[in-house]
């Protein structure tokens, strides 16, 4: 299951991703060139912001609306003065058009520094005086924020060009090489967030068929279900619902109303953690 | 334990801000221009950023007080709460601020001054009323004390006004060496929280344990401060009644009767909102796979148990205690 959706802008930054995972090509794609495998997609979007934001939401589309998947838009971006070459995280994404700022969290350890990262709807001739600039950042983290928590998103871009090499001096070559330079911090990344991710619990999102045989619930109902079914996993996991001990009724109602009772009455213990 | 600061462009330059920022030289600073744009957007996850949250330094501009709960009180008619601080050091699984906020990161308000005028103003207005003045609402009042010196500025603070305006600090921190290094004030009571050892190591991660809680408690008692003791919330388990027991004969046997304030006795209870929003954070989490019901739009535990609790534990409160000094929580 896909739960790393890598975006970048270009294919010469997805190309040394590209062989790194051993994505493959999605067949059938025409708006975007998407690449997967089971773990990690990866959508090359195009220059700008709306080719991003379309691209961000195509991807939770195309792989199911999972809720906390990590997203990754990986990059070269320009800089007054570092060098050639230097990784970042983004630790505010600034939106020069609609100067709103967007706040990555930085829950899990980071590999390398952070600063912030301008985002431009046109190639620039001047570099901010302290801040990355790109042309996707800034529509990649609000559109991504739409589907996953600020912690699981993040902008890892390096430095292509500064004053003293203009962007016009780079060519396609070398922005891969520059990006396949960065592969073990990449892996770095999204290692961090894949546990973070995987910390999460995982709850009863399905109904068994031993009941779901025999009532057919409203939505309403199975919501109650749902959490019903999770206090009784919680509680008493040793003792999974039998079928022999299900009341004959047919009324949802009364079988809610049973399981209520039922869950009501096991034992609390709390689990201690030690400290 | 802070690696990153967000700080708003307005206090860059205060002193608070700079002598925090010095005890944090390597966190990462990253200025915002409110702090509402790094706390309040809609895609965060409290569980994960409780893992490691930052500090946001901002300025509060209006509501620095708020008027308490009704029901919330330890004897006077006038309460208000105020907050520093928004969310807490600890992480305590029935805590209402997960359910409050979208982040877990701490937001610290550098201009006490401000809250101090508004204090300052009602006990002005209120001539010779008590009035009661609770710090420990949306946070632990000492927990960040050696960075933030709250307690520092508002007892000088408190310290120049009269007896009838009392500040309560309520923590359940060990950091109170800003209390052991200054006089008692007469109008301050330090209040400790407790649940039993059981429920303290199941649900009170990160917080200092009991014993440690009552040693913290023992020093300041043996300084001459004034003592309150919180048993909010109460929490359900099969051996509630026991735990308590011992909880409360391990606690009393430290108490000066001469020093203790007020004791006050909750059974844990949420809005329907929070409770919902915790138990889609913590699904894993028994507490809230404990027997409850909604009432009014509070998330509680099933009356017959809730009254069970309150019974037993008031009984057993009672026999180390004055009924003047007890405060039932009833908002």
């Amino acid at each position: 299951m896909t739960a790393v959706h890598l975006l970048t802008a270009l294919p010469c930054e997805a190309k040394p991703l590209v062989d790194h995972f051993r994505l493959k090509r999605q067949m059938g794609e025409a708006a975007f060139a998407i690449y997967s495998n089971e773990n990690i997609s990866l959508t090359v979007s195009g220059i700008g912001k709306n080719a991003m934001a379309a691209a961000t939401a195509y991807t939770h589309l195309l792989f199911g609306k999972q809720t906390n998947s990590v997203w990754l838009n990986i990059g070269v971006a320009g800089h007054l003065e570092k060098p050639i070459g230097t990784p970042f995280l983004a630790e505010k994404i600034y939106d020069a058009d609609s100067k709103q700022s967007h706040y990555p969290s930085f829950v899990t350890p980071q590999p390398c520094d952070s600063q912030t990262l301008s985002t431009f709807s046109q190639p620039q001739t001047h570099y901010p005086e302290s801040s990355l600039c790109d042309m996707e950042a800034s529509a990649f983290f609000e559109i991504a924020s739409r589907f996953s928590s600020s912690e699981l998103i993040q902008c890892l871009k390096i430095i292509s060009d500064n004053e003293e090499n203009n962007a016009d001096k780079i060519n396609p070559k070398q922005v891969s090489s520059l990006i396949e330079k960065q592969l073990p911090l990449i892996d770095t990344v999204i290692k961090n967030f894949t546990e973070l991710t995987n910390s999460l619990p995982a709850t009863v999102n399905e109904i068994p068929l031993l009941l779901s045989d025999r009532w057919h619930f409203t939505t309403s109902e199975q919501r109650q279900l749902k959490e019903l079914l999770q206090r009784w996993k919680l509680l008493s996991p040793e003792q999974p619902i039998e079928e022999s001990s299900l009341p004959s009724t047919s009324n949802r109602k009364e079988l809610l109303h049973w399981l209520k009772e039922k869950v009501d009455s096991f034992d609390i213990v709390l689990e201690s953690k030690e400290r | 334990m802070i690696d990153t600061i967000y700080i708003e462009e307005a206090v860059f330059e205060h002193p608070r801000t700079k002598s925090i920022l010095d005890r944090f030289p390597k966190a990462r600073q990253i200025k915002c221009e409110r702090y509402g744009e790094v706390f309040n957007p809609k895609a965060q996850n409290f569980r994960l950023q409780k893992q490691n949250p930052s500090l946001i330094l901002a300025e509060k501009f209006h509501g620095h007080l708020q008027e308490a709960p009704l029901g919330y009180s330890i004897g006077a008619k006038k309460n208000y709460y105020f907050s520093h601080m928004l969310n807490c050091l600890y992480d305590c699984r029935y805590c209402f601020l997960q359910g409050m906020y979208r982040s877990a990161h701490y937001v610290l308000f550098v201009n006490f001054e401000d809250f101090q005028q508004e204090i300052r103003q009602i006990v002005a207005k209120k001539n010779d009323e008590e009035i009661h003045f609770f710090s420990g609402y949306d946070c632990d009042s000492l927990a960040l004390e050696p960075a933030t010196g709250f307690a520092d500025s508002f007892l000088d603070f408190f310290a120049t006004l009269p007896d009838n305006a009392l500040l309560e600090l309520r923590t359940k921190s060990t950091q109170v060496r800003s209390l052991l290094e200054r006089d008692p004030l007469e109008n301050c009571v330090v209040a400790f929280s407790f649940t039993p050892d059981e429920t303290a190591r199941a649900l009170e991660h990160k917080a200092p344990n009991v014993q440690r809680r009552l040693d913290a408690l023992k020093k300041v008692q043996d300084k001459g401060w004034k003592i309150g003791l919180r048993f909010d919330p109460m929490i359900y388990q099969n051996d509630y009644h026991s735990q308590y027991e011992i909880l409360f004969e391990t606690v009393f046997q430290q108490i000066d009767p001469a020093l203790l304030h007020s004791v006050n006795l909750g059974v844990f209870r949420l809005p329907d909102n929070f409770f919902k929003k915790l138990r889609n954070l913590y699904p894993d989490e028994i507490l809230f796979a404990s027997p409850m019901e909604s009432t009014r739009g509070m998330m509680a535990y099933k009356q017959e148990i809730e009254d069970e609790m309150t019974q037993s534990c008031q009984e057993q409160l009672l026999r180390y205690i004055p009924r003047e000094k007890y405060f039932p929580c009833t908002y």
